[in-house]
């Protein structure tokens, strides 16, 4: 094994992590707002890509498919709030165990029906834009290729980033946003309506959840129900490592996430290749173990 | 002019009942003063008066209107704003993020630059830290930052509950003056909720005692002063 194995391993894998990053923002949103932690996030984030695939085979474009998973998913964070959401952490003044066991429950519901009407719907055949790509062939770097369509979907990540976190930032409503995470009574006693708030964070994290299913598509080439078990589990361990509520967080946690995916596959595949997901995967979960142990509240989380 | 009454106001906490029927009103233009002890149920009343809590019986009346059913984040842009016990700022906030989301009304944002400096008028150390978070100020520094969040909100009327609460008594003599001064420079109307009784009294101009729920004593500041009952249970006289 040489260095430049690992070095191409680590850039694959940040490559990978700026997607993988993006993919929890909603996720990291909804957990940090409302205590409602998303079950169904890798589901979500498959619709869009499905919606994707569905208008690209209508009007041959991609990023049509990319505004209306966007759109959709926005229109999605609204039934959701309101039909699963509200009765349960619209009005409360603190979210307890027992409503977030409750919300939990309403989303992983919600997980296992997308995922039996994608089954019954798409099957589990591959579906993406066949040979499109952005119209630049592959980036040769002596003995790496990158893929147009992946720079693509990176840029895309990280200005959707960029974006959430000024949005977050810069605006009152972005700010009122982080009041109501912090301290949702000490909000509405400023005249900031708590349940605007918390439909707005639910509107706007499933929003985009389903856009980031667009990149995701771009960076897997297709996509099957089970891509949603790929990145569910790795957004969790994103949100956990970044902190709760942290955009920021979302976005390094993906890169180093990314980065120790890419370089424990890169070392295993040297040995053996069939070997080399299953274990990636576990070092990751290891890293969760210890990021709990160790800085339970995240690299970007408030110390509770 | 009554900016607010409350007639009878009866509530509590799921089965448990706190408030037996309170009745209080709050002149305007006056400061007035609810005493009592722990567990007296101050802050209750305060949690009436804001919506965090609705009466079981009675009603809370704003301006002569009945707010008893009107939703928090409602009464802070007709006027009714309060500093709660705790301070309950955000932590990760700067301190000018704090003032500017006391500002959130539409009501309030129209006056933003005028609130500002008088906030930064009475505190100028806020304006020092405006860009530090909110959670590394001191215990003095935050009641004056919870202070100033409230009065970017344009009150009609000021509840405070214990702002006195855990701070030096040097701290304590300058936030009752700012009180003071807002009353005189400003008109505003205030009612302070406390438990320091004898730092109290010295600005109200009228007062209430409350004990296990129910109004038990009230008069003007000279009436209440005079009490035996002030005077024995806290004035230790």
């Amino acid at each position: 094994m040489d260095i430049s194995l690992l070095i191409i391993s680590s850039i694959y894998g940040l490559f990978w992590g700026a997607i993988l990053g993006f993919a929890a923002v909603g996720l990291t949103l909804l957990w940090g707002v409302m205590k409602v932690v998303n079950l169904a996030q890798g589901e979500m984030i498959i619709l869009g890509s499905y919606v994707a695939v569905i208008i690209f085979a209508m009007v041959y474009n991609p990023f049509a498919g990319a505004i209306v998973a966007l759109l959709l998913g926005l229109f999605a964070g609204f039934l959701v709030y309101w039909a699963l959401l509200h009765k349960l952490v619209g009005k409360v003044e603190k979210i307890t165990l027992k409503i977030e066991m409750s919300t939990l429950l309403a989303m992983f519901s919600l997980s296992i029906a997308l995922m039996n009407f994608y089954y019954f719907i798409f099957g589990d055949e591959p579906r993406g834009f066949g040979l499109w790509n952005i119209g630049i062939s592959n980036i040769k770097l002596g003995a790496m290729t990158v893929r147009t369509n992946v720079l693509l979907a990176d840029v895309l990540s990280i200005v959707s980033i960029v974006v959430v976190y000024l949005f977050l930032e810069r605006t009152i409503l972005g700010k009122s946003i982080r009041a109501v995470m912090q301290d949702a009574q000490a909000a509405s006693l400023v005249g900031i309506d708590p349940v605007k708030i918390k439909m707005l964070t639910a509107v706007l994290g499933i929003g985009l959840t389903t856009f980031s299913g667009f990149m995701v598509l771009l960076y897997e080439s297709a996509v099957t129900p089970d891509i949603a078990h790929k990145y569910a589990p790795l957004s969790f361990v994103i949100v956990v490592l970044g902190g709760l509520g942290s955009v920021i967080g979302a976005l390094i946690g993906g890169l180093i996430i990314g980065l120790v995916y890419g370089l424990s596959k890169g070392i295993v595949t040297f040995y053996n290749a069939k070997m080399s997901d299953p274990v990636a995967l576990a070092v990751v979960f290891v890293i969760l173990i210890v990021i709990l142990l160790v800085k339970p509240e995240g690299l970007f989380g408030r110390k509770r | 002019m009554k900016v607010l009454e409350l007639n009878s106001v009866e509530t509590g906490y799921g089965e448990t009942q706190v408030l037996w029927g309170i009745d209080l009103s709050v002149e305007e233009g006056k400061i007035t003063v609810l005493l009592g002890s722990n567990g007296a149920g101050k802050t209750t009343t305060l949690r009436v008066i804001t919506g965090l809590l609705f009466p079981w019986k009675g009603s809370v009346l704003f301006k002569g209107e009945d707010i008893s059913r009107v939703p928090t984040h409602k009464r802070v842009a007709m006027g009714v704003v309060m500093v709660p016990e705790g301070r309950r700022l955000w932590p990760e906030l700067t301190v000018y993020e704090n003032l500017e989301l006391g500002a959130y009304t539409k009501r309030a944002r129209e006056k933003f630059d005028e609130s500002l400096e008088l906030v930064y008028s009475l505190f100028p150390r806020l304006k020092e830290r405006k860009n530090q978070l909110a959670g590394t100020l001191s215990g003095g520094e935050q009641q004056m930052l919870a202070i100033g969040r409230a009065l970017m909100s344009v009150p009609s009327v000021l509840l405070l509950d214990e702002p006195s609460l855990g701070l030096a008594p040097k701290l304590v003599a300058e936030i009752m003056n700012v009180i003071r001064k807002l009353k005189e420079e400003e008109k505003l109307t205030v009612l302070l909720v406390e438990q320091n009784v004898h730092m109290s009294l010295q600005i109200a101009d009228y007062g209430y005692v409350i004990e296990q729920g129910r109004i038990t004593l009230e008069g003007s500041r000279d009436e209440l002063e005079a009490s035996d009952k002030i005077k024995k249970a806290y004035l230790g006289m």
